[in-house]
């Protein structure tokens, strides 16, 4: 059904081209779904003043539809086709509908005809003129009737979005001064491919409109474009950090690619560099491998749906020939402005690269900043043709690394053989040179000892002649010495015997001792003590008769 | 899982001889081999290489450009 809306869509926006026909089948059509909307498309076109009446024509039998949406949708696409007067099939339709709505709505659509009447006609200018007295609504139907010509883009920042009952957006645009509210159907963010959100600037197509329930100022948004790169970029780097901290880009989710891939899904642009490039670095590298083409728009509306959709369908694709799936999915195209590259940054493709099944292989040709698809696969190439050099090894440095493999293993074992020739005539050698040493060793033992044994023997008679010299010399040297001694020994003997006492008692004198105390003053005695007197030869007892001091 | 052993089998052939023959070689390099079991590493390198060869020597190259509606795979 979208698919069906887009077609219709798309004729529309060349009016030169418009096929009544297809109208009138899209009015036909038995979901009422697309008969409204077609409807509602009606509404939205610029119509030149030949097609208005086939256009009107068509309009009013679908007043007679038998859904109340497409009625309703009906009667407001009529009054946005410049009636100057008021149809009779309105008029009968508001006596014989039940819906309440739809009454309301053909009586507010006949009071703007009558109004847009009158204004043709002067009467809106007589009537300020002549102090004319407004109904309330009448009055918001004649300021809507002058705003509606006043169809005009306004650029600024975006606040305060909400979202009523799931289908009308409102919003606030601002800038330093001023700030306006807006609002439009939900489902048109889809056609814009804008996704609202805080601070984001655009520039909306605006129709001024005046609520008749509430009293307040709005505008309906038309149509709603990012200003810039700058806004585009703000809002990559939201939808970034929300990717980022799913783990999309985590490097522990990258797959390792086949070394060797038989079998590659490719996905790019129809005819574009991108895909020559990769081709023409493919068929340079290696043979024997198959591609598989899938084209796609990479840029511009339709194109997420595209390479969403081959991702899906590489993945389910079961080719012939060897294995029974692909080995690897490329997706790749030239570089780009930001705006070019809106696809491969958003969160659709992003996420079809993220759970492709198949490894995927994603380049942009851009060195600098990489794409959120990039960031999510599996390898990211700097450019299509690098994605080839990733992908495929060059056959004629594997067959040189083959070749020098098998070299190095033929050498090897070449060495392996050399090393137990060289082995066993090294043993030879080595038993050879053990027994030469040993037998040098013995030689060298016996000369050696030979020569202690002569030396020996030397020392030995030598030792015995020093030995019967020292004694000879000895003997003599200690009969003078023992001479010398006597004569001394006998002088000092005579001087010692000239000192004791019994020498000097000899010459007369006595010992005086009372017990064993030698008496050496009167003061010691006392009268009528014995003392025992000593001369040189005897001992005389006393007794003590008188003592003088 | 099933993915990774679905891959075409000339494929796994090429990456495993190749990976294999490495670690001959590397076996050759650490210079542990006695002479009988390096014989064996020998001919087996042979084996190896020439099963490789075989893949290097495909010279064709095949592009298949898919008609489809890519988008409406999508959503689906």
């Amino acid at each position: 059904m979208r698919a069906k809306n887009k077609q219709i869509s798309a004729t529309y926006h060349n009016p030169e081209s418009q096929d009544m026909r297809e109208i009138t089948a899209a009015l036909d059509d038995r979901h009422a779904m697309v008969r409204k909307s077609t409807l509602q498309k009606l509404a939205l076109t610029k119509w030149d003043s030949a097609q208005l009446p086939l256009v009107r024509e068509q309009v009013l039998i679908r007043l007679a539809d038998s859904s109340v949406m497409v009625q309703r949708q009906a009667v407001k696409t009529l009054l946005s086709l410049k009636l100057e007067a008021a149809p009779d099939e309105l008029l009968v339709l508001m006596t014989t509908t039940e819906d309440q709505t739809l009454r309301t709505l053909i009586r507010s659509t006949l009071r703007r005809i009558q109004l847009r009447g009158e204004r043709a006609e002067g009467v809106l200018e007589e009537r300020k003129d002549v102090e004319y007295i407004f109904s309330v609504s009448d009055f918001i139907l004649y300021l809507n009737q002058l705003l509606s010509q006043e169809i005009v883009r306004i650029k600024g920042e975006v606040s305060e979005i909400k979202t009523f009952r799931d289908n009308l957006v409102f919003f606030s645009l601002r800038d330093a001064a001023g700030v306006v509210n807006c609002w439009f159907p939900k489902n048109y963010q889809y056609q814009w491919g804008v996704e609202l959100q805080d601070g984001l600037e655009v520039v909306a197509k605006v129709k001024p409109q005046i609520s008749a329930k509430s009293g307040r100022f709005g505008l309906r948004v038309l149509e709603l474009t990012l200003c810039g790169a700058g806004s585009l970029k703000m809002a990559l780097e939201k939808i970034t950090r929300k990717l980022e901290a799913e783990g999309l880009f985590a490097a522990e989710r990258k797959r390792r690619l086949p070394f060797l891939p038989d079998q590659i899904g490719l996905i790019t642009g129809d005819d574009s560099a991108a895909y020559s490039d990769f081709v023409k670095v493919l068929l340079a590298r290696m043979g024997g491998t198959k591609v598989h083409f899938a084209p796609v728009r990479v840029q511009g509306v339709g194109s997420i749906a595209e390479i969403c959709g081959a991702i899906k369908y590489l993945n389910n694709l079961e080719p012939a020939g060897p294995g029974s799936r692909l080995d690897v999915i490329v997706l790749t195209r030239g570089g780009g402005s930001l705006e070019d590259l809106q696809s491969f940054n958003s969160e659709e493709v992003t996420r079809a690269v993220f759970s492709s099944t198949m490894p995927i292989v994603a380049a942009v040709g851009h060195e600098q900043d990489w794409s959120l698809a990039e960031l999510a696969a599996d390898l990211r190439a700097s450019t299509p043709s690098n994605a080839a050099e990733l992908l495929i090894p060059d056959r004629l440095s594997l067959l040189n690394e083959l070749d020098s493999r098998v070299k190095f293993c033929r050498q090897s074992f070449d060495h392996l053989i050399g090393l137990r020739r060289q082995s066993v005539s090294d043993l030879v050698k080595e038993l050879a040179g053990s027994l030469e040493r040993r037998i040098t060793y013995y030689n060298g033992l016996i000369n050696s000892l030979n020569f202690h044994f002569q030396s020996l023997i030397r020392k030995w008679s030598q030792a015995q002649a020093s030995f019967t010299l020292y004694q000879t010399g000895l003997l003599s040297n200690f009969e003078n010495y023992y001479r010398l001694k006597k004569h001394r020994f006998q002088a000092l003997y005579q001087l010692l015997l000239s000192y004791s006492p019994r020498a000097v008692l000899k010459r007369g004198y006595s010992v005086v001792k009372i017990g064993a105390q030698i008496l050496k003053s009167a003061s010691q005695a006392k009268v009528g003590e014995e003392i025992n007197i000593y001369p040189y030869e005897g001992e005389i007892k006393s007794e003590v008769k008188e003592i003088r001091n | 899982m099933s993915d990774s052993t679905k891959q075409s089998s000339t494929n796994i052939n090429f990456e495993a001889s190749f990976k294999k023959l490495e670690a001959i070689v590397r076996e050759f390099e650490r210079g542990e081999l006695d002479l009988e079991v390096g014989l064996e590493r020998f001919k087996e390198a042979l084996k190896l290489a020439e099963t490789c060869k075989k893949r290097l020597d495909e010279v064709e190259t095949k592009v298949v450009k898919i008609k489809e509606q890519f988008a409406d795979f999508y959503q689906k």
